[in-house]
């Protein structure tokens, strides 16, 4: 019997179709994979299930009845769970308080505590995870946490569990557990649901793979019937390179050396733990870990955009301590950020004046304080040809009218264009479909090629392993390993992601 | 082509849009005291664009506005408030009558040009201090620039009644610039002055700034992503400093010009809310130069002919202080809509309901 089944669902944002009659059905008892790339309306077909937005058209069934969802609270009662990518877990409580939330067990004004506990503990272990509901949240490991929110929603007896991009935020291991784990539900009767764009991680536990595209029913395929080729062609829509050829590079200078840096976030704490690590000329270098895990606040650091407390950075030894992002890039350093909307580009900006933003003072494009618009309207139409830029014909337009691809296209071509000498890029294909993933990998390749640095921040590991020679791994602000990317393997790394070292032994400067 | 159009042609729209509806509101008043609308809509146009002199004068009515609007456009372009243009105006205009008053033996048009360009700086100085309290020391300038325009007013009026006040004035007024400081009149019968010249100068100037220059560039950026802007290499703090003395120079100017051309000595409290009817026409204009002068020729316009309505129809002039609290409150509608989306929200909501 169908658990769920969707007939012909429409979700529209105004004059943006997001779903377009999508039909899906779920069997009782399996692990459904939906696959498609960023920006697919994956998430928001799920938001629908469970009740977060409601469908523009189309029906919605649940063991056979239609259902309208109003809230979230409505498609629990159903028997609907959802785990989201990003936690709501309330750090300074227990694990059993964060699961009851909202459903004390109350008697009189008294919440009971011990009862509480003991219910969710009995939860816990008849579902056999690896969790004490009396440890703190702020305690407990990524991998935990979302435990935590499983178990919230099994406790409220949900028979179908939706999860989100589940191993976002996991590493390699936890990221076994927890499918594992999904296995061991499914055996044990639950529906599940898992929303991804990881293929290696859909061939190990699901049964069934619906593919949608631009929000468009693709197909519903057997696991084992397909192989990861053939589920990346369905999702992009036509052949895929999975994995990259490099050929070896000969590495040259030093470019950029940091030592020992220490810094502090603007709430006080401590961020960043004595990092030390080089890059040389023709060489890539992954920074690898978990998100959150001090990256972000490395590639500020690295950008000029976070004071250091003590530690130095030194580039083609000058050091470059406390130097602005202008002066940085007067000096021949390329910064694609993290965040692309926030610090990458002006999303209400045209394209071609985002082109130019961070270099619109150099005498190309401005002459005695003067904007040269025609030198400006041609280096866009020079960028966009090279980058491969699509749907950019009238680059008055902004930039926000772009897809997340194109958008970062338009970064990666800024910064490109310049013809820096050492290239620091963070995150660089977040949320971008698969064709531009390839487009910016050998891009990135083809810099190095020129002799030049790069520094690739990734949470991605994949990413990581691909592009890079040497791979650092960072883990609460402190770098914890580095390798060579060709003595070491995924598991390897993912060891280290999750902050397990043996009497770590460094190599080479 | 088509998206183009639209491009230019949107933003028009929705500042004619509470211009309309405010017109509308008005004339149910109108009607309501008992008079016709458009009787007393069509003598308020022809009183205002009628004839030489009429044109004239509406212009006349123009020329602060232009320059209060194109100050205030200036720092809202890079989401900087300075809602200091009023007071920054006041100090202008002391001291071009200063000046003025002071410089005997200058020549001519060399007097002219040290009184606008004293009133400039002062606006500008003026404007320099919360311009660096927020660069430096991250105070909202919202709050500063408010409560600075007290200490101006009340300080120029200090000035002209105490120290500088005319001998045997009745009231707080210093005494008359030379006639070597006055901007002249055109023409007889219209206190139109060269004070437009300078307006239509200082708006050509802004043009440019905005449209052609490297700074008009960062403003943009400034005002749309603060965030990008430093991640980019735009020295913020600078940048603030940088556009607060431009909109404190015009401010300045808008000062000057009005004692130098109009009233020719200094008279305390002389501004009719210049400084506030220039954000009005700023937020009309979409921060725009060209919006802000199709802006102030429309305030210019109600502030002309709005004698002439009630001259001829009988309506009370105060109609006219009615509609630009009107077109305020329609901008005010507009903003909320377009912040958040308002209209969006309830079409999905209409929606909605159809589909359940």
């Amino acid at each position: 019997m169908n658990n769920i089944e969707v007939v012909n669902l429409t979700k529209k944002f105004g004059d943006f179709v997001a779903i377009n009659g999508i039909n899906l059905e779920v069997k009782k008892g399996e692990i459904h994979a939906i696959c498609g790339e960023n920006g697919a309306g994956k998430s928001t077909l799920m938001n629908m299930l469970f009740g977060l937005i409601e469908p523009s058209s189309g029906q919605i069934f649940i063991n056979g009845e239609e259902v309208h969802f109003q809230s979230p609270k409505e498609a629990i009662h159903q028997g609907i769970g959802m785990v989201h990518q990003h936690f709501k877990l309330v750090p300074s409580l227990t694990v059993y308080e964060n699961i009851l939330l909202g459903e004390e067990i109350v008697k009189g004004f008294k919440i009971q505590q011990r009862k509480e506990y003991e219910e969710v503990q009995k939860t816990i272990d008849h579902y056999n995870f690896d969790l004490n509901g009396k440890d703190k949240i702020q305690d407990i490991s990524v991998g935990a946490q979302q435990r935590v929110e499983i178990i919230k929603m099994l406790h409220r007896n949900v028979d179908i569990l939706i999860l989100d991009e589940p191993s976002a935020v996991l590493t390699p291991q936890e990221t076994d557990e927890l499918l594992d784990n999904l296995i061991a539900l499914r055996n044990s009767g639950k529906t599940i649901i898992i929303i991804t764009h990881k293929l290696d991680e859909v061939k190990k536990c699901a049964d069934r793979i619906t593919v949608i595209r631009h929000g468009k029913f693709i197909g519903t395929v057997n696991n084992k019937d397909v192989n990861q080729q053939e589920i990346a062609k369905m999702m992009v829509g036509r052949d895929v390179k999975l994995d990259l050829q490099k050929e070896d590079s000969e590495r040259g200078n030093v470019v950029l050396l940091a030592k020992n840096i220490n810094a502090y976030s603007d709430s006080g704490s401590q961020v960043l733990y004595d990092v030390s690590m080089n890059v040389h000329e023709g060489e890539i270098v992954g920074i690898a870990g978990v998100e959150g895990n001090g990256q972000s606040f490395l590639m500020n650091a690295l950008s000029g955009m976070l004071k250091l407390e003590s530690g130095e950075i030194i580039y083609q030894d000058n050091s470059i301590n406390d130097k602005s992002p202008q002066a940085l890039r007067d000096m021949k350093i390329g910064l694609v950020p993290e965040d692309r909307y926030l610090h990458g580009l002006n999303s209400t900006m045209s394209i071609r004046d985002n082109l130019i933003a961070g270099y619109h003072w150099r005498k190309q494009f401005c002459d005695f304080g003067v904007l040269q618009q025609k030198e400006i309207a041609h280096h866009a139409k020079d960028l966009i040809e090279r980058f491969d830029i699509r749907n950019c014909d009238n680059t008055s337009l902004e930039v926000g009218s772009l897809s997340g691809g194109n958008a970062q296209k338009i970064v990666i071509a800024r910064e490109m264009s310049m013809n820096p000498n050492l290239l620091i890029l963070s995150q660089p294909t977040r949320g971008v479909d698969i064709g531009s993933i390839e487009f910016i990998h050998q891009q990135i390749i083809e810099f190095r090629r020129k002799k030049k640095a790069v520094i690739v921040i990734s949470s991605e590991l994949s990413e990581v392993m691909t592009l890079s020679d040497r791979i650092y791994v960072m883990y609460k602000g402190r770098v914890i390993g580095e390798r060579l990317t060709k003595q070491t393997s995924k598991e390897e790394i993912g060891v280290l992601m999750a902050g397990i070292t043996d009497g770590e032994a460094k190599f080479g400067e | 082509m088509n998206k183009k159009q639209k491009k230019w042609l949107l933003p028009i729209i929705s500042s004619l849009i509470p211009v309309m509806l405010a017109f509308i509101v008005g004339s149910f008043l109108i009607m309501l005291s008992g008079y016709k609308p458009l009787e007393a809509y069509s003598a308020l146009f022809s009183g205002a664009l009628s004839g030489k002199i009429a044109i004239m004068n509406t212009l006349f009515a123009t020329t602060p506005l232009i320059l209060t609007g194109l100050a205030t456009a200036i720092a809202f372009k890079a989401n900087i408030y300075n809602m200091g243009v009023e007071g920054q105006l006041y100090l202008g205009a002391f001291t071009a009558a200063f000046l003025g008053f002071t410089l005997q033996g200058t020549p001519p048009v060399i007097h002219v040009f040290i009184c606008l360009i004293g009133g400039a700086l002062s606006g500008m100085l003026f404007a320099l201090i919360p311009a660096i309290l927020k660069a430096f020391f991250n105070v909202n300038e919202m709050v500063v620039t408010l409560m600075l325009n007290y200490a101006a007013i009340l300080f120029t009026t200090y000035l002209a009644s105490f120290p500088f006040k005319a001998p045997g004035a009745s009231n707080a007024t210093t005494i008359d610039i030379l006639p070597s400081a006055e901007l002249p009149r055109f023409f007889q019968g219209s206190q139109l002055n060269g004070g437009f010249i300078v307006a239509i100068g200082v708006f050509i100037m802004v043009w440019f700034l905005i449209n052609k220059m490297k700074l008009g560039y960062e403003m943009n950026s400034i005002g749309r992503n603060i965030e990008f802007s430093e991640y980019v290499g735009m020295n913020i703090a600078k940048k603030i400093i940088v556009i607060m003395s431009i909109s404190g120079i015009v401010a300045g100017l808008a000062g000057a010009g009005e004692i130098l051309g109009t009233h020719r000595r200094f008279v305390s409290e002389f501004s009719p809310d210049y400084g506030w009817t220039g954000l009005t026409i700023a937020l009309l204009g979409k921060h725009n130069p060209v919006g802000v002068l199709a802006g102030a020729l429309l305030f210019g316009i109600l502030k002309n002919g709005g004698s002439s309505m009630e001259l001829m129809v009988g309506v009370p002039r105060s109609l006219i202080d009615v509609i630009q609290g009107l077109i305020i409150l329609f901008l005010a509608v507009d903003f909320l809509i377009h912040h958040f989306s308002l209209v969006t929200k309830l079409k999905e909501r209409f929606n909605r309901k159809k589909v359940a």
